[in-house]
């Protein structure tokens, strides 16, 4: 897993909630949900993107795994209504994994997979994550998030 | 052998009755949680468009316009919050909050103004002041996935509120004591809600805050249990 800089890769609001890609300084026609770029990291031959809302009061964070001709092979979203985040604290922790934090006060992990496994909807998942794909997925987002206290 | 009948009749028309009042239930939960996510939005709309025009006019200085606007949405968070179900509150409790702090929003906005590298205090102070208008701005923004989503469900819980009371009327139409029935089908659909609430209130103080599966069940529990009571009492 490699860190890549802005000039590497980097994005700009097309829209107020998606995002255009820009590979090397060049505009590409590839969209991806989110309005501003936390972090990219290069997986193999894949793009591992977090983004963000640029909504402060509701910040939610968009995880989105692309091919190498950018298109979006699996993604997921954390957090949820009337709730923010702040992405901080990451951490490569080897060629396929990185933890960071976000929501709900504890780690995130996010493995990277080499091909897709079967998961089941709803339960395949930690708490207030929402997933693109239902039956299958080609990362695993591992968390245990607790809830506010009154 | 009659009254067994009679009995097992009453018992069926009281479920039902339950079930009936469990559709309005739903219905009004789905659309009061709606209406609170409509006033949050233009709410926060609102406040952060004044203080844009204060700082603009040079009433208040573009620091205080988004200390403002921070502490101002919080507060509009908190009371809509309170106008929620204790459906929607649990949902909202559902993920403990990690917002940002003033200094760490103004360095994001820096960032993403004058690239990554930029620094707060090396930009000018107009540019300063655009960092914190930006600030304000965005304060006054809400989810626009959350807002789609409870749009479709204010739709929906107007669907069942009209579906709720076409079966009331129904009902009332085809009874013999057309007064009765009337009574009859207000209470017993006035009590389901307000039993949905109760129930939900009372799961969210037994399984602690953010636990809206919990409460959920606690709200259908207690609508349906409370309308079925009221069925059996009438």
């Amino acid at each position: 897993m490699k860190v890549l800089t802005e000039q590497e890769f980097s994005t700009r609001p097309s829209t107020s909630d998606n995002s255009y890609i820009l590979l090397d300084g060049k505009k590409t026609q590839k969209d991806i949900y989110g309005a501003y770029l936390e972090l990219c990291l290069k997986v193999g031959g894949r793009y591992l993107v977090f983004m963000t809302d640029d909504i402060p009061g509701e910040d939610m964070l968009h995880i989105h795994l692309l091919g190498s001709d950018l298109h979006i092979i699996d993604s997921a979203t954390i957090g949820g209504m009337y709730s923010t985040g702040s992405f901080k604290n990451h951490n490569v922790k080897g060629p396929s994994q990185i933890t960071f934090n976000f929501i709900g006060g504890n780690e995130w992990r996010v493995d990277v997979l080499e091909d897709k496994v079967f998961s089941l909807p709803f339960i395949s998942s930690p708490k207030g994550v929402s997933r693109k794909h239902l039956f299958h997925q080609y990362f695993r987002l591992h968390g245990n998030p607790q809830p506010e206290q009154d | 052998m009659q009254n067994e009948d009679q009995e097992y009749n009453e018992i069926f028309e009281a479920t039902i009755r339950g079930l009936e009042s469990e559709i309005a239930n739903i219905g009004v939960h789905a659309t009061l949680d709606s209406e609170a996510r409509r006033a949050y939005t233009k709410q926060i709309f609102a406040m952060s468009s004044e203080l844009r025009l204060n700082a603009s006019s040079g009433k208040i200085s573009w620091l205080a316009a988004a200390t403002q606007a921070q502490d101002n949405r919080n507060i509009v968070m908190e009371v809509i919050r309170s106008r929620s179900t204790p459906v929607g509150l649990a949902m909202a409790q559902r993920l403990k909050k990690e917002g940002k702090t003033l200094n760490e929003l103004v360095a994001t906005k820096t960032q993403q103004l004058h690239g990554r590298g930029a620094v707060f205090t090396g930009l000018s102070k107009v540019d300063q002041n655009k960092v914190y208008s930006e600030i304000v701005k965005s304060a006054g923004k809400s989810n626009p996935k959350v807002t789609a989503q409870m749009k479709t469900s204010s739709y929906a819980g107007r669907g069942l509120i009209f579906l709720s009371i076409a079966l009331s009327v129904y009902t009332v139409a085809t009874a013999e004591n057309k007064f009765d029935a009337a009574g009859k089908e207000i209470v017993i659909t006035g009590v389901g809600i307000g039993g949905g609430i109760a129930g939900g209130a009372a799961a969210g103080l037994i399984c602690g805050p953010g636990a809206p599966v919990c409460v959920t069940v606690g709200a259908f529990v207690g609508g349906g249990l409370a309308a079925f009571g009221i069925g059996m009492i009438w």
